[in-house]
């Protein structure tokens, strides 16, 4: 698939917060990401995310990154 | 440091001084001489006359080894001038009026992106582009016309067989006007980078 094409990626934060018992705005506080950003990413509207902050959100819920994203067929 | 922002008063302010640098503008260089035609009134202007020459002083004024010359430059005064000579004044008039309003329109739409941080967009880009264009076309037009005015000036006030008339294509001043609009071109560019720039960040976590 050219990289020129939307992206299939959804995002599944909201599970794995649900999950874990934890609300948006205490992992912003926790990752030091503001929560309007997380709920972009949550919301499926983001287009890019930095290692960094995929690194503070594994570490914080203690998942993986395949537990995050997934690609939707 | 400190850091300097574009507040709302900033961008209040600006707009109403470069509204009365237009409204000044075209006070002076349209509606007065327009008037002063209507009225048949005389026509007061400082020229370059092309002429030149020493002036001669008292030597009880002048120390020795002191010479005055008198570059040409004299304030001429047509008593009736003709609808010609006062045409060009007037159109010379409206050009720089013109130009400057349009550069006052752009300026301030571009202030006003500037002040809601939509800095890199496309419609700043174009408002610098055409800002760039409006100050070479504005400034191509003024001295073009104004020469052909300053032309009628003394064409009416001197005996033409013993004049001769030349018109400024660039001076000083032009050259400084085209740099800048250089300069406001390859700022165009660069924020046309920034926005795609923008463009790639925008969704970014």
């Amino acid at each position: 698939m050219p990289v020129e094409d939307p992206h299939r990626i959804v995002c599944r934060l909201d599970e794995v917060l649900a999950q874990r018992g934890v609300t948006l705005t205490a992992l912003a506080e926790q990752i030091g990401v503001t929560v309007v950003n997380l709920s972009v990413l949550k919301n499926q509207r983001a287009k890019a995310v930095r290692f960094s902050t995929l690194t503070a959100l594994c570490s914080a819920l203690e998942c993986q990154p395949g537990d995050l994203f997934a690609v939707q067929d | 440091m400190p850091t300097f922002t574009f507040s709302r008063a900033d961008s209040a302010a600006t707009r109403i001084l470069l509204s009365l640098i237009f409204a000044g503008t075209a006070l002076v260089a349209l509606v007065l001489p327009a008037l002063a035609w209507l009225r048949g009134s005389a026509l007061t202007r400082v020229v370059d006359t092309g002429l030149a020459g020493t002036v001669t002083v008292s030597s009880a004024t002048l120390r020795p080894g002191v010479e005055l010359t008198w570059p040409g430059t004299a304030q001429v005064r047509l008593e009736d001038p003709s609808g010609g000579v006062w045409a060009w004044q007037v159109a010379a008039g409206a050009a720089l009026t013109l130009a400057v309003g349009i550069g006052a329109v752009l300026l301030i739409g571009l202030l006003r992106r500037i002040q809601q941080e939509r800095e890199f967009s496309k419609s700043t880009v174009l408002l610098l582009r055409l800002l760039a264009l409006t100050i070479v076309t504005g400034v191509m037009a003024v001295t073009l016309l104004d020469s052909i005015a300053t032309a009628e000036i003394i064409g009416a006030a001197f005996d033409q067989d013993k004049m001769s008339v030349s018109l400024t294509v660039i001076s000083v001043p032009q050259v400084v006007a085209l740099a800048i609009a250089l300069v406001v071109a390859a700022s165009a560019e660069v924020i046309a980078r920034g926005e795609r720039l923008s463009e790639d960040v925008e969704g970014l976590v």
